[in-house]
């Protein structure tokens, strides 16, 4: 009986035998294995995605926000006859766009942390700083730095900094900003400014931040509120620290031909963001020696529109616009002698300043954080500080009024496409370039266009060009030649490729839009004469034809006049030799372009395209084996300075060539109406190379991996590059007397 | 009393069903993971778009810039000259043999198919791809040389496409020059011989990818002369037609052709054979390409196919469908062969196109069966400055972008009305 009660192990509870739970298991794990996978694909994927969001709005706010700046910029002024009250003034006044354009060799972007990209491995064999060297895959990238300041009207925009006493206030009105864009530097933790400021330097002693990372490379923007307040100025005048100063005359703003009148376009006593220094010149490793103070100050020192330390009421006047207006009293000559009245520039200690604007300084952390939290603090939100890009306000109101406006950009590059009568645009084949009588090359001294009206010279052949020349000798020779583009036509330059027919003959053809920049062509050899210079067309016996040939030899630092009269461009006298003349000016336009500086990118031929048709967008994106970039002697900065013509009335026989092109006088000759902005960009293109908060991301198939020839098929394969580049191109408007008198 | 076996709920789980639950977790687990790849698709998606508009931007902005010359676009759009050098007029069309674009500007489609078709442009309403308004350039002087020195060849023998130079210097007012072009008229020569001024360089971005080919999006501008347009005032309407690029090669164009080198040889749709076979004369001829010179081999074509909507009579033989108010019928076969040999159509479903009225459509389908001419239509909603205008404008063509293959989808990703006011006066 006991037994038979016994359950038997026939009825037990079964359970697994081992064989099922092997292949539950087994198959279990396969499953886990796949999903994990799919998981693992999908987070990775995520990550991505999520680093390429924050790129995209950033890329975003920035070209939004560069787009809206340029759409108020103020250009050059046409006719300042015109502009006596605010009204019209709004409408017609004029500025100055100053185009700062720069490489900074040594940054680095970080070793990988993840398995996702190793960039560094990219560039394994690739000479990045280019130095001329062979192949050196330990060195740093090569970046543009570039910058951009224009005036532009404010329109209805107004700070949201609080008010205070002598400065900008709901009171007044601030009819202009001062718009720059540019790298910053990152303050030190304290708030003091750091040693070492360039992208691309390594930390010195007790900075905080290394500027050679890209996941420390910051653009900043600041919207520099100009204050017109006349209230400042009882009976006209205003006596500080003992000086008189008198109201100043906002109606000649910019343009006026009074004394007080903002007048000549590089005349930005105040604008020490802006670098324009004789002694900037970078060394062999494309890394700015300089270590004055202003060098220091002109990227990230700026802060919020005329903030200043409240307990520290010493400092007036600033960012008010008499500081703009009442600048140009003073000669350009003392944007950089120290001790001269104004001294804006280049002051490092500040001493004899009286009109300088220390508010843009970060001076201390206290300071900072006052400031920031004056312009964003928002209750419950933590404040914007130096050292946290991270922004918890909104990216529209950091990016109007602060500096620090989008992290982890590394390249910034800004080129301009402009209408520019440059000479050697113009030029014909080399062999026909130097005065057969002597060896000599001229000095294109004024360049005809015949073709503009054949009532000028009705014996002139159609369709050429005749430029006037000098040879050593003083002679006069006439060259005429082949014109592809560099007429003052109102529109922007383009390139022009020369194409051999199918019959023999050969077809111009408009490539596209010719977009101004610093960069050159090292497949010339430097120096070389300017015959052999590089070129950017094909002339129909295949010789390449010039483009802007000039000597890469020299720094192409566009320097401001030392002339001690050089407040008016009527003042600047005669350019006799730019080149022996410590402190010129040359813009692009000059017709010295001995002494002109600026080179072309290399070529690169492009399936579809005509070889050599056009440049290669930025060469110094990475420096292909077979296209270093770069060499040591070549210019690092190049400066372009768009101003507008004061003196309507001018007599323009007494202002040689040079200054009336430097300035934009108009001149008979050329069709152009006098005081116009015949020089102005039309447009500028701004790319930029954006990064996530690690400097891995990666993209893909942007960038050719090395240079195609015509129908290459390698031109399909590319090399992932680190970031993501993005362009913007932004137009600048043009009244409609800006364009050329054509001939009816 | 037979033992009662156990539950088998209480017995362990076969192999069979431990398989069946995985499988059904296996299903669950990757419907869940399938959510991903759709989302990041989505993300690419927005992503792109958000490029596109930076890129739409840019094209804008080099609008901008260059400008459109009004004089010129004034004297193009009031005064046709024809090869003669005088106005246009129907014997001129036909003794000179102009091409679609011009021919397709003269047609009445409601009038008889003799001398009286030829009807006065309406400026103020009619769409002009750049190259059309390149048709109405003046006739190739034969006695210019071309201007490179120590070359005597004549224009016309170098370039067929070159015109007018000589007689350029000599106008009171500028001719028809190229709108987006130089005045000057050796720049005006150069593009008369390429339409460079406004070449696929510059019509496609982001420039800084050296090769066009490998750029992402690509323009071809509308013009339209604004109805408030004076001899005094510019008012130009630029549409902006925003595509893709091509995904690969086109088949039947050769890969190593260069892509400007005799493109304008023979009537451009004959890259695309069929089309020469399509429609009748008048319905070949107007179909207008409107980047004729673009390289095929990456830039999608626009062209402008003729069509008919509701405001045509009913029961005639222009409008033998009785079309309904947002019925739309092509003129041309909507199925095509395409160069590749694929069968397909022009417009499907979904697609954008441009309608000379100035407003935007997109397909809705094919309201009646087996008849894909006829299409329904949905206006877009997004900008468009010309609804004031419909009322006194019947349809007569419609600008589509032309799908590479017959299995492509439309390249025509956007079409953008910028706003007027770019054209410059001369003074």
């Amino acid at each position: 009986m006991f037994k038979s009660h016994l359950p038997t192990r026939r009825h037990r509870r079964p359970g697994f035998t081992l064989i099922e739970l092997i292949v539950a298991v087994s198959v279990t794990s396969v499953l886990l294995l796949l999903v994990s996978r799919v998981f693992n694909e999908t987070t990775k994927a995520i990550n991505i995605g999520a680093d390429t969001s924050q790129i995209v709005s950033n890329a975003r706010i920035l070209s939004d926000q560069a787009f809206q700046d340029a759409a108020r910029m103020s250009v050059a002024k046409a006719n300042p006859e015109k502009s006596s009250s605010r009204d019209e003034f709004a409408d017609e006044a004029g500025g100055f766009l100053v185009i700062i354009q720069q490489r900074n060799a040594g940054v680095r972007f970080p070793d990988p942390t993840n398995t996702r990209q190793d960039p560094e491995e990219w560039l394994a064999g690739v000479d990045r700083n280019g130095d001329g060297d062979a192949n050196d895959p330990g060195e740093p990238i090569v970046i543009r730095t570039d910058q951009i300041a224009f005036f532009a009207q404010a329109d209805h925009t107004e700070s949201i900094t609080p008010a205070a006493p002598d400065r900008y206030d709901s009171e007044a009105f601030a009819p202009f900003q001062r718009i720059w864009l540019g790298h910053v530097a990152r303050a030190n933790l304290d708030g003091s400014m750091p040693t070492n400021t360039e992208p691309g330097q390594a930390p010195a002693a007790g900075d905080d931040f290394d500027m050679s990372q890209v996941t420390n490379l910051v653009i900043g923007r600041q919207g520099l509120f100009i204050l017109d307040d006349q209230s400042l100025y009882p009976d006209g005048e205003r006596v500080y620290d003992g000086t008189t100063y008198n109201a100043p005359d906002t109606s000649l703003l910019f343009a006026g031909s009074g004394t007080n009148g903002f007048q000549v376009g590089v005349n930005f006593g105040v604008t020490n963001t802006i670098r324009i220094d004789e002694t900037d010149v970078a060394n062999a490793n494309g890394v700015d020696s300089d270590t004055d103070a202003y060098d220091q100050l002109w990227k990230g020192a700026t802060d919020v529109i005329a903030l200043r330390d409240p307990d520290n009421e010493g400092q007036s006047f600033a960012s008010f616009f008499e500081s703009f207006a009442t600048g140009s009293t003073v000669n350009i000559d003392g944007l950089y002698d120290i001790g001269s009245p104004t001294n804006g520039l280049t002051d490092p200690g500040r001493a004899g300043f009286t009109r300088t604007l220390d508010d843009q300084e970060l001076p201390n952390e206290a300071y900072a954080r006052h400031a920031l939290s004056w312009a964003f603090a928002t209750p419950g939100q933590r404040p914007l500080t130096t050292q946290d890009i991270d922004y918890p306000y909104a990216p529209e109101a950091v990016g109007r009024n602060h500096t620090f406006f989008i992290p982890y950009v590394s390249d910034f590059a800004v080129d301009f496409a402009a209408d520019i009568t440059d000479d050697y645009t113009l030029a014909d084949d080399p062999n026909t370039l130097d005065d057969p009588s002597t060896t000599a090359v001229e000095n294109v001294e004024r360049i005809l266009l015949p073709w503009w009206d054949p009532r000028f010279q009705p014996d002139w052949p159609t369709g050429q060009w005749r430029s006037i020349r000098r040879n050593a000798n003083g002679d006069e020779i006439f060259v005429d030649g082949f014109f592809p583009d560099g007429l003052p036509d109102g529109r922007p330059d383009e390139y022009v490729y020369f194409q051999p027919s199918s019959n023999g003959d050969v077809i111009a053809r408009i490539v596209g839009i010719k977009w101004y920049n610093m960069a050159y062509d090292p497949t010339v050899t430097p120096n070389a004469a300017i015959g052999a210079n590089p070129v950017w067309v094909q002339n129909s016996a295949g010789v390449l034809r010039q483009g802007l040939p000039f000597d890469r030899t020299e720094p192409v630092t566009w320097r401001l006049p030392r002339n001690a009269n050089a407040a008016n461009p009527s003042t600047l006298g005669p350019f006799a030799n730019p080149l022996q003349l410590d402190g010129e000016y040359h813009t692009l336009p000059s017709s010295n372009l001995a002494s002109s500086r600026i080179e072309y990118p290399p070529l690169v031929g492009h399936v579809g395209l005509p070889t050599t048709a056009f440049p290669e967008p930025i060469p110094n994106v990475l420096a292909f084996e077979d296209n270093p970039a770069f060499p040591p002697n070549v210019q690092n900065r190049a400066v372009f300075v768009f101003g507008h013509t004061p003196d309507y009335d001018l007599d323009q026989s007494n202002i040689p060539l040079a200054a009336r092109e430097a300035f934009g006088f108009g001149t008979d000759d050329d069709g152009f109406e006098a005081g116009s902005a015949k020089w102005w960009p039309y447009a500028l293109r701004i790319r930029f190379r954006l990064h996530d908060g690690d400097g891995t991301y990666a993209s893909v198939g942007e960038v050719p991996s090395a240079t195609p020839a015509l129908n290459d098929p390698s031109q399909d394969e590319f090399d992932p590059i680190p970031g993501k580049w993005f362009e913007q191109i932004v137009p600048i408007r043009h009244h409609d007397n800006h364009r050329p008198d054509l001939p009816n | 009393m037979p033992h009662r076996p156990r539950s088998s709920g209480l017995s362990g789980f076969t192999l069979s069903e431990v398989l069946i639950a995985l499988g059904i977790l296996a299903i669950g687990i990757t419907s869940v993971a399938s959510l991903f790849p759709p989302a990041i698709l989505m993300q690419k998606e927005s992503v792109r778009d958000i490029l596109g508009q930076q890129n739409v931007r840019s094209s804008e902005s080099l609008i901008q810039a260059k400008a459109l010359n009004a004089t010129q676009l004034f004297f193009f759009t009031d005064n046709l000259f024809g090869p003669t050098g005088t106005r246009i007029s129907v014997d001129d069309l036909a003794v000179d043999n102009l091409s679609g674009a011009v021919l397709a500007r003269g047609l009445n489609p409601d009038a008889p198919p003799a001398a009286e078709r030829f009807i006065v442009n309406e400026p103020e309403f009619d769409l002009y791809a750049l190259s059309e308004v390149d048709e109405y350039a003046p006739p190739i002087p034969s006695t210019v040389t071309y201007p490179i020195p120590n070359s005597t060849t004549p224009v016309n023998t170098v370039f067929p496409d070159m015109r007018a130079i000589a007689n350029y210097g000599t106008r009171i007012t500028p001719p028809a020059d190229f709108p987006l072009g130089d005045t000057s008229k050796f720049t005006y020569a150069l593009h008369q011989s390429m339409l460079g001024a406004w070449g696929e360089i510059d019509r496609s971005f982001p420039s800084y990818i050296a090769d066009p080919g490998q750029r992402e999006l690509y323009v071809v501008p509308l013009l339209r002369r604004g109805i408030a347009a004076s001899e005094f005032a510019s008012d130009w309407q630029v549409f902006s037609l925003v595509l893709e690029r091509y995904p690969e090669d086109v088949a039947g164009i050769p890969e190593d052709s260069e892509p400007y080198d005799d493109v304008r040889t023979g009537p451009y749709p004959a890259i695309y054979p069929d089309f020469a076979a399509i429609g009748n004369a008048d319905a070949q001829s107007a179909i207008v390409a409107a980047n004729p010179f673009d390289n095929p081999n990456y830039f999608p074509k626009v062209f402008r196919i003729p069509a008919n909507d509701a405001s045509l009579q009913e029961g005639t033989t222009r409008n033998p469908d009785n079309l309904d108010e947002n019925e739309i019928q092509l003129e041309v076969p909507n199925q095509v062969t395409f160069p590749d040999g694929s069968e397909g159509f022009l417009l499907l479903p979904g697609d954008l196109f441009l309608g000379d009225d100035g407003k935007i459509y997109r397909v809705a389908g094919f309201p009646r069966a087996g008849n894909f001419n006829l299409l329904r239509v949905n206006e877009e909603t997004r900008q468009s400055t010309a609804d004031f205008l419909s009322a006194e404008r019947s349809l007569r063509a419609i600008w589509i972008g032309l799908r590479p293959t017959g299995e492509a989808r439309n390249p025509l990703r956007d079409v953008r009305v910028l706003s007027s006011g770019v054209a410059r006066t001369e003074e």
